[in-house]
Order: structure tokens, then sequence, then C-alpha cells
């Protein structure tokens, strides 16, 4: 893990700042995402109290957008809804070693905002500094959360007034183009540039082999690869 | 079942998957960042990223059914990823890249109305 460096080391408020700021980059999406599970939701006839909930408790936006458009199906989505969140191990496993000295309450209550822009953003500013980890992780996700519930509330009560073709074709490159901008910042960091990419080009090929379970098992193949890469490349080019 | 029903098993099981590794969090294998297992739960979580991605932009599609129905929207999106993250990696600042990468799409959207 990088250790902080002394020579610049900054405040507390400071990093909380320099989170909210960042929450301005990653927030764009989350305004587009967040007003569309509104929407959905009011056209889908749930009320105003579940689609807050969904973003309250869950705070998910794929698990979000499957169950407001399809909790009719009833206990056959209990699986699917267990392989979605299964991935959060992943991302609260990565962001683990940073946050670690937090006190247990803290990290409980604000588990909520471990979600992948949240973690991709942590994990970019870790790479550089590591001083005041949780507040960066607060800093960054209270406002982007902050802003999804205000969205959800927004386009439940605009509900089919703000739907429009065009938003919801928008919104299929939104998260793709903000991923890709922030797996950009990890250049020069090869091994996770390269897994993002593989993840990216394995997933139409791996699906043959994974069918469903395609999104939990893809990544498990890749990163074992990349580190099998990474083992054997250090063994013979010793550092 | 009903909608609230599920909205608890959803909460319940996301805030249990987001927590079981703190669970874990003295023990050497989330510790050591620099050894395998740590690297390989990292660069595993970027690669989930990465299939996240193509599957919003792509919907889902495997290989031989994204070639027989791909269109030039479906190229165009491969192009602005492909450009958002050299020029991201090139000025480290994503928000010019993003902004001008959506501005083009849904240009695109419009003309191409597909």
């Amino acid at each position: 893990m990088p250790t902080a460096d002394s020579s610049v080391r900054i405040s507390a408020g400071n990093v909380f700042k320099e989170g909210a700021r960042d929450a301005i980059t990653l927030g764009v999406a989350f305004i587009f995402l967040y007003l569309s599970i509104g929407i959905i939701s009011a056209t889908q006839s749930l009320s105003l109290g579940q689609a807050l909930a969904t973003t309250l408790l869950i705070f998910s936006t794929p698990l979000q957008f499957l169950l407001i458009q399809n909790y009719n199906d009833g206990w056959i989505l209990l699986p699917i809804i267990v392989a979605l969140n299964a991935r959060f191990v992943l991302l609260s496993a990565t962001l683990t070693p940073y946050i670690r000295n937090t006190s247990t309450l803290k990290i409980m209550a604000s588990l909520v905002l471990i979600t992948p822009s949240i973690f991709t953003g942590c994990l970019t500013r870790f790479k550089r500094r590591t001083d005041h980890p949780y507040t960066y992780f607060i800093g960054l996700g209270l406002p982007i959360f902050g802003v999804s519930v205000i969205c959800t509330y927004i386009g439940f009560i605009a509900g089919a007034g703000l739907a429009s073709p065009l938003i919801f074709a928008a919104m299929t490159l939104l998260l793709p183009l903000q991923f890709t901008a922030l797996a950009g910042k990890h250049w020069p960091h090869y091994a996770e540039v390269s897994s993002y990419w593989m993840g990216f080009i394995g997933a139409p090929l791996l699906v043959y082999l994974f069918k469903d379970y395609s999104l939990l098992c893809t990544p498990f193949i890749i990163g074992g690869l990349i580190v099998l890469i990474e083992n054997n490349y250090k063994k013979r080019v010793p550092a | 079942m009903t909608i609230w029903l599920l909205i608890t098993f959803s909460a319940l099981t996301a805030f249990a998957f987001r927590a079981l590794p703190f669970a874990f969090k003295n023990s050497a294998a989330l510790t050591q960042t620099q050894g395998s297992f740590y690297r390989f739960i990292s660069y595993s979580a970027q690669a989930m990223l990465g299939v996240i991605i193509y599957d919003t932009a792509f919907g889902k599609r495997d290989a031989l059914t994204l070639i027989e129905q791909f269109q030039v929207i479906d190229a165009l999106k491969l192009f602005l990823l492909v450009g958002t993250f050299i020029a991201v990696a090139k000025t480290k600042k994503i928000l010019p890249s993003f902004f001008l990468s959506l501005s083009i799409y849904l240009v695109a959207l419009i003309v191409l109305d597909p």
C-alpha cells in the first residue's frame, strides 16, 4: 500500500473537500441514473417510499433497475439478487486495507456507499495518497449518495414528464464512459488497466462458458490470470 | 412476494456482502497489498468493472450476436470508450473528455436515430 506523503500532508477537512470535489465528476452520471430510477419507479406503480427505499437501503443501480422493473416476478429474483450483490465482496475486500483502522461502527454505517463508482474514485486516490482514507471515502460518497436520493425523489415526482427515449438511450453509455474515464486515471498501473480491458473484452466471450454467472466468474478468471502473469514476470525480472 | 420483501432481502444481502471482508480486516491476506491474494481480489474487481461496462454499453450480447447485429452506433460507442480512456490517461482530467464523448454520443443519437 502506498504510504502517505508526510511532506504534503493535509488536514481531514481538506481531504473531505477533496473527496467532495471529486464527487462532482462522478455525480454527473448519478444524476441521470437516479432520475431514471425515480421515473421508472413511478411508471411501474411503486410508491414514493418504495422508490426511495431502494436508493437509501440498496444503492446499487443494476439491482434497483432489476427490482423496479421486474418485482412482479417475485421469488425468482432472489438468486439474481444474491449474484448481483456478491460483487460487493470484491469492492469491499479491495478497500479494506485502506480503511480498516476506522471504527467498526463508522464502517458499518457507511457500507451503503461502497459502489463501483465510489470504489473506483477511492482507489484512484489511494494509489496516489493514503492520508485520511476514510474521510476521503465519506467526502466522495456522501454527496453522491445525497444527490442520488434527491434525484430519485425528483424523478419520481416528475414521473413520465421527464421520460424520453433519448435519455434512456444516453444512459447506456453514461456509466461506461464514467468507468472508462476512471480506468484511464489508473494509467500507468498496467495490471489494473489490463484487468479492466480484459474484463471488457472477455465479457462477450466468456459468457458462452459461464452463461448467467458470467459477471461472477469472468472477473476471477481474469484476476487470476493477471496475477499469474505478474508473478512470472517478477520471477524473471527481479526488482 | 411483495416489493417490500424484495427490497428488504436486497438490502440485507447487499449489506452482508459489503460487510463480509471487514470481518477479516486484520488477516494477512487483506493487509499485504503486494501479496498474491490481495492483487487477485483487486484485479478481479477491475475486471468486474470491465464486464459491467460491456454489459451496460452493449446489452449483454455475446460475441457472435454482437458481430451479427453490429451497427454504426456500436462502433461509435467503442470509439468513444477507447478515446475517453486514452484522453484521460494522457491528460489525467476526467470531465472534459467525459462531456465531449457524451456530447458526441447524444448528437449521434439524434442524427442516427437508431
